[in-house]
């Protein structure tokens, strides 16, 4: 049995597998110029997304940044209406108007996605003040990446979830990079939950080389949690894919290729397929159905 | 009852007509010059204590009032919303457009304009336009209770949130007698033929003024409060100035790209022929002094109002002279830098 990936979680391995085939399948597809709106995959950051949905009730809402691929495929989204909607398809899940950075799907709660650094964290924390004041048992989500925490607005926003103790989940996925700018030109620390700290708010963190068995406890300790008070959840993760665009990243701005080729061995998604054969064959699988579905948008067109 | 009553009685309509109803303001026990005083104590708990952190509270504002919640924000001086202005842009009417409909959300921000009594440069700018030009936001420039009760009337049922930039001097101003209620976007505050004026918030009154004044000389003026900024009735001023064939634009500060300079545009395209160039005036310079006799030359007042009337219709030099002195017996009344005898600032 795997120390890091154990078999009683393989479910959730499912999951990723199939987050990491779709964003495949788009990045692949993405060279054809016919989705045609800037997309910011999560490919490498997909481990813990399967892990949300168990503690997130319908009625729940969350508020994502840019990076949306991640909550739409977390929360369940409609996949087939978010590819229309990198299409710009009248099918898509916002009919067309947001594209890949403003993806939401109301029946998940996936209320609101804003390309604007930490401009969606102050929605997030509207939801959350409106479930206080109407003592509605509901947790509100608010992610964002560590790029988002040199925003003075996130900082206000922490300070009102304290004052108001608002049932609301800060979720901080730390992926190192705002664009490609190191963390360690842009702060004094890595550690985004020292934000918290000053904001006598309770934090938690994983890893992508944490147990799976810890991820899992910690990110249902924390939705769980969160539905009473505010908390904050800091997870470390390492982004494969180009900031904004469909290819590998080996080296842009202050990454090398030594940095790259290091972390690109920790993929826990890469760990996973190592471990399981199943997910082997799955990611095949599914890429080709995601594919497909790319297909059929990029035939239609061209019948147009 | 006078606008400040006025504000007063319809915040605590709000928030008797729904106990979601709520109303948010840094400082929210100080009364906001009399428009909330004591509403704390009443509603206790639907009046909520703002830190100092306008864009998170914009923001908060914008979405819980999307959800079950209906939201009033009050900021003591416009200025102030600048720094929530990534909310206001990013997100106030963004959201439901993505959504297609399907999250309205109705909220109030009361954003006050300073004048005199030493506002100086940072608290006597007002931002209309820069407001206006925000796509989806309703903006309104409330003059006379009616129009306070208009947008509290109304802002309820819009989709979108509503900004009411209210003028500290505005909240002495009684209605006056016309029809004043009736659904409206800019409306008639005086009916005349021989020019038109079409202003805004304290301007509006600043005009009255010298309405009164040329009334009593049988020149009637029709002065037209534009109001609402996001729907300007622009059939209604052209109606006006295809009468008057004179038009005078009032704006308050003077900035490019302005209200009254959109207004004028629409009319010059709508092929309106003036009997001579419009004339456009606003406080002079570009920011206001701080000091009350400087800040005299700053302030637009009734007299250079009454020297482009007199130019546009070509009156003699004594008549001017005398107009001029009537104006500046009446402004006499109180020292410039406030709207009246009993105001003794500090905002």
């Amino acid at each position: 049995m795997s120390e890091l990936f154990p078999t009683r979680y393989i479910n959730e391995y499912k999951r990723c597998i199939e987050f990491r085939a779709l964003q495949l399948a788009i990045a692949k597809r993405y060279e054809n110029q016919e989705m045609r709106c800037p997309i910011h995959l999560s490919i490498g950051q997909e481990y813990w997304l399967p892990l949300v949905k168990s503690g997130f009730r319908l009625g729940d809402r969350c508020f994502s940044s840019h990076r949306s691929h991640s909550m739409y495929m977390a929360l369940g989204g409609n996949i087939e209406r978010m590819i229309g909607e990198l299409y710009g398809s009248p099918n898509g899940s916002l009919r067309g108007y947001g594209g890949s950075m403003h993806l939401k799907d109301l029946e998940v709660g996936l209320e609101v996605s804003v390309p604007i650094v930490a401009s969606s964290i102050p929605l997030a924390i509207g939801s959350a003040f409106a479930a206080m004041h109407v003592r509605k048992d509901l947790l509100t989500i608010a992610y964002f990446g560590d790029g988002a925490c040199e925003e003075g607005v996130f900082h206000e926003c922490l300070n009102l979830a304290s004052l108001y103790n608002l049932p609301i989940l800060f979720i901080c996925e730390n992926n190192r990079y705002s664009c490609n700018t190191h963390y360690r030109r842009r702060q004094v620390s890595g550690e985004m939950r020292r934000f918290a700290n000053a904001f006598e708010i309770e934090s938690y963190e994983i890893g992508e080389t944490d147990n799976y068995g810890k991820i899992e406890s910690s990110i249902s300790n924390a939705l769980k949690l969160a539905r009473n008070k505010p908390i904050f959840l800091e997870i470390k993760s390492y982004r494969l894919y180009e900031h904004c665009g469909h290819r590998v990243d080996k080296c842009s701005g202050d990454r090398t290729n030594e940095e790259f080729n290091y972390q690109s061995g920790k993929d826990p998604i890469l760990g996973m397929l190592r471990e399981y054969k199943e997910l082997r064959v799955k990611l095949e699988e599914l890429m080709v159905h995601y594919d497909n579905i790319c297909e059929k948008h990029e035939s239609n067109r061209k019948n147009k | 009852m006078n606008h400040q009553e006025t504000i007063r009685r319809c915040t605590v309509d709000f928030l008797q007509s729904s106990i979601n109803n709520i109303l948010m303001c840094e400082g929210i026990n100080d009364g906001f010059y009399g428009t909330i005083e004591g509403i704390p104590k009443l509603f206790s708990g639907q009046c909520y204590e703002l830190p100092c952190s306008e864009n998170a509270s914009v923001g908060l504002a914008l979405s819980a009032s999307a959800y079950e919640l209906t939201t009033i924000i009050c900021f003591q001086r416009v200025e102030f919303a600048l720094l929530a202005i990534e909310q206001f842009v990013n997100n106030a009417a963004k959201n439901n457009f993505l959504a297609g409909g399907n999250r309205p959300n109705p909220c109030l921000f009361r954003l006050v304009i300073g004048r005199g009594w030493g506002q100086g440069p940072s608290h006597s700018q007002s931002f209309e336009s820069m407001f206006a030009q925000i796509s989806g936001l309703n903006v309104f420039m409330p003059v006379f209770p009616s129009d306070s009760r208009y947008i509290y009337k109304n802002f309820v049922k819009y989709s979108a949130p509503t900004i009411s930039l209210e003028h500290r001097w505005t909240h002495y101003a009684q209605d006056i007698n016309h029809d004043m209620d009736a659904g409206k976007k800019s409306y008639r505050v005086s009916i005349g033929s021989s020019l038109t004026i079409l202003g805004t918030s304290y301007n509006v009154l600043l005009g009255l003024k010298v309405v009164e004044l040329y009334r009593k000389r049988n020149i009637g003026l029709e002065l037209i409060n534009i109001f609402n900024l996001s729907e300007i009735d622009h059939e209604l001023i052209k109606a006006s100035v295809l009468k008057t064939r004179n038009v005078i634009a009032l704006d308050l500060d003077d900035r490019r790209f302005s209200v009254v300079s959109d207004v004028l545009c629409k009319l010059y395209m709508s092929g309106v022929e003036l009997a001579s160039p419009p004339i456009r005036l606003a406080n002079k310079g570009i920011y206001s002094p701080s000091s009350a006799e400087l800040a005299k030359g700053y302030y637009l007042n009734c007299c250079d109002l009454i020297l482009a009337v007199c130019k546009i219709l070509g009156m003699s030099d004594g008549e001017k002279d005398e107009l001029i002195s009537e104006a500046e017996e009446i402004e006499k009344s109180c020292r410039s830098d406030v709207p009246n005898k009993e105001f003794s600032g500090p905002f």
